[in-house]
């Protein structure tokens, strides 16, 4: 059977993929235009920096060849430097030498005189003037009264190179910015894709049939974390559904017994004329029937409340001692009659949180259950205990009774689940759901329930509840 | 005393007409909703017995309505639905009793005698059924003028079976007037209380007054009855 997954359509602007696809296109993009913004300027700095390592070079230059030729006369000197400035004619260099009046004594030809104020500033470190970028520098004293000179070289090349540079940049940047969320947008959907498979399996699902589970590919991803959850979550549900139709089969099951007695009662009776005492006497087995049924229907209420009881109404600090107190003078009657000695001893400033009523249900089903398994002559003690390791209220009801074997001893909580030994006594056989109840009860309060027997020596149960932390009495 | 039932199941509501006729009382029976509505306000009822599934209107709907349209009788509610909650709400919407199904005639009937009893009247301090007699004033109990010796629980179980002389009293209702607790287990909590009580009050004297109702509860003779003698 094929199921077509029903998935609510998710507007685009909100799907989480292309929010995805955003975020991610938001993030390269600013990536990636730092990073260019960073090269660029590197590149910038780099260039830059080039031509200044081979202006100082060439300060350096201009003064070993004034040094040098100081005494052939300044037409040397420029017809060396002229040379010079022919070689490095594409870079429109230019070097002028000035003197004591700081007038320029001579100047190379290809220098862009006009552009280049007379006095420069005298600087270790080239500096831009115009387009050009200059060094000056003092000249070693020299017969010919030079005394500074000034080279300097166009940044005409320098501003070719880092106008394709920032061309380059310019593309990549609007490429990218056109790529990333179209690439970003596949990537997202990559992994949203197995998203959208569990949503399909999931709205597959049918509480009848809680076979089928997610896939996972076994690589522990997010994906396969989320997959595992769910499923744990469906087996869970699974098994709760399972629990429930069981509880369903077996309560039907226990009604049956009672209804077919009923049923054959009235047929039989019904089958041929009899004295009138007789019919009163069937009508009266009938109510009594009514009765175990009334009970058993409780029961399953009682049991099916106590698993949905939490958060429910009815919650308040109880007084546990008061509840027990209760349930054992209720049953003191019984007991003394059964010729069995109940001892208590309680703390009486115990409080636990929960529903009295609920409670209530769990003491007198406990002493019920340990009067109904005590001979006569025998005795229950009962103690109320604060836990101070463990900060929980603590309840033990022991008994000197028949005990439980140890066969017995772990279903004794099942549901419906009756002991032998109930049989061998006369009517008092329950419902089988005394202590279920009780389980359920207990641990809808957070607490737990166990029990010690040992066959033909005694019970002990033992219930501890976490303590109420507010005293409202 | 004149009920006014509510109740749409026509095998129950048969047999609960039957019941309060022959225990007396006068019983209309309306089998849906907008009927009962309607019999409630122009019929004059001591007590309204109401279901809460009912076709055509809901109960609990039916009795905010008449509520709301200034009806004071006393209304008890006879319900499936047993939850806690769901007998506060029915409380809440103005309901003066709740009853779960399946429940015990007698029970019905006393509680509805207790509904429609006058608000005012002051409990005697003196109940005489036949020979017996309570005091409550000083918790003394006699028969045929010889004092007999009663535990505190015994004594409250004659008291109880002294108000409601003459009628069924059953298990549950005794044992939430003793420990105002529904104990639902097999374990018959109150007949050994009432077993020494009869052993106490009968023992030795002529015709017995304590009466086991099997099936149904306890009852104790009303002071009309003769006491057979043996």
């Amino acid at each position: 059977m094929t199921s077509v997954a029903k998935v609510a359509f998710v507007f685009p602007i909100r799907s989480v993929r292309l929010r995805i696809a955003l975020w991610n296109t938001i993030a390269v993009s600013a990536a990636v235009i730092i990073a260019l913004i960073t090269l660029r300027q590197t590149v910038h700095w780099a260039l830059l920096n080039e031509i200044d390592q081979v202006l100082s070079e060439d300060g350096a230059e201009v003064r070993l060849v004034v040094a040098e030729l100081a005494t052939d006369g300044l037409e040397a000197i420029g017809e060396e430097l002229s040379r010079k400035a022919a070689g490095h004619k594409q870079h429109r260099w230019f070097v002028r030498l000035l003197g004591a009046d700081n007038e320029a004594a001579w100047s190379s030809q290809s220098g862009p005189d006009d552009e280049i104020p007379q006095s420069l500033p005298l600087a270790a470190t080239p500096s831009t003037v115009g387009n050009c970028r200059t060094l000056s520098g003092m000249l070693p004293t020299n017969s010919l009264g030079l005394t500074q000179f000034q080279i300097g070289a166009s940044l005409d090349q320098f501003h070719d190179d880092v106008v394709v540079v920032d061309r380059l940049v310019l593309i990549i940047v609007a490429v990218m910015i056109c790529l990333a969320p179209l690439f970003g947008f596949w990537l997202a959907g990559l992994a949203t894709r197995r998203l959208e498979e569990m949503t399909a399996t999931a709205a597959s699902l049918h509480p009848s049939e809680m076979t089928e589970r997610l896939p996972h590919r076994g690589i522990g991803d997010e994906f396969d974390q989320l997959a595992v959850t769910f499923n744990d979550l469906l087996d869970r549900l699974a098994a709760f559904l399972e629990e429930r139709r069981n509880f369903l089969a077996d309560a039907a099951h226990e009604l049956r017994t009672p209804l077919a007695a009923i049923r054959s009662t009235s047929e039989v009776t019904l089958a041929e004329d009899r004295p009138e005492g007789v019919y009163r006497g069937v009508l009266e087995q009938i109510i009594e029937d009514c009765e175990a049924l009334e009970v058993l229907v409780n029961q399953v209420l009682l049991l099916s409340e106590a698993v949905a009881f939490e958060g429910k109404s009815g919650i308040e600090s109880v007084p546990w001692s008061d509840v027990i107190r209760k349930s054992i003078d209720m049953f003191a009657g019984v007991a003394e009659a059964r010729d069995i000695r109940i001892t208590c001893s309680t703390d009486s400033t115990i409080n636990v949180l929960g529903s009295r009523r609920h409670l209530s249900q769990v003491s007198n089903n406990l002493i019920d259950n340990a009067i109904k398994y005590t001979q006569p002559g025998g005795r229950i003690d009962i103690t109320t205990l604060r836990d101070h390791k463990s900060g929980a209220a603590v309840l033990k009801i022991n008994d000197d009774g028949l005990g439980i074997s140890a066969a017995d001893l772990p279903r004794i909580f099942d549901r419906f689940f009756r002991a032998d030994r109930a049989r061998h006594r006369d009517s008092t056989h329950g419902t089988g759901l005394g202590l279920c109840i009780c389980k359920s009860i207990i641990e809808a309060h957070r607490g737990t329930i166990s029990c010690e027997s040992e066959l033909g020596i005694g019970s002990r149960f033992i219930v501890t509840l976490p303590i109420s932390k507010t005293n409202q009495r | 005393m004149q009920v006014l039932l509510v109740e749409d199941d026509p095998s129950l509501g048969r047999s609960l007409q039957k019941g309060l006729r022959e225990s007396g009382a006068l019983c209309n029976w309306s089998s849906d909703g907008l009927t009962g509505h309607d019999e409630a306000m122009t019929q004059w009822a001591d007590v309204i017995v109401l279901d809460l599934l009912l076709p055509d209107l809901p109960g609990l709907e039916l009795l905010k309505q008449i509520r709301s349209e200034g009806l004071r009788t006393p209304v008890l509610i006879l319900s499936a639905q047993g939850s806690v909650d769901e007998r506060v709400t029915g409380l809440q919407h103005g309901a003066d009793d709740y009853m779960v199904k399946p429940f015990a005639f007698a029970e019905l009937l006393a509680r509805l005698q207790a509904l429609t009893r006058r608000k005012m009247e002051v409990p005697p301090q003196r109940h005489q059924a036949g020979p017996l007699s309570l005091d409550l004033t000083v918790r003394r109990v006699t028969r045929e003028g010889k004092e007999i010796d009663l535990t505190p629980t015994e004594f409250s179980v004659l008291e109880f079976l002294m108000r409601h002389q003459g009628q069924v009293v059953t298990r549950r209702m005794l044992c939430e007037h003793l420990w105002q607790a529904d104990w639902e287990g097999v374990t018959n909590v109150v007949e050994v209380h009432v077993s020494r009580l009869r052993a106490k009050i009968d023992r030795g004297f002529n015709g017995p007054l304590l009466q086991t109702i099997r099936g149904r509860g306890y009852r104790l003779k009303s002071t009309g009855e003769s006491s057979s003698p043996g």
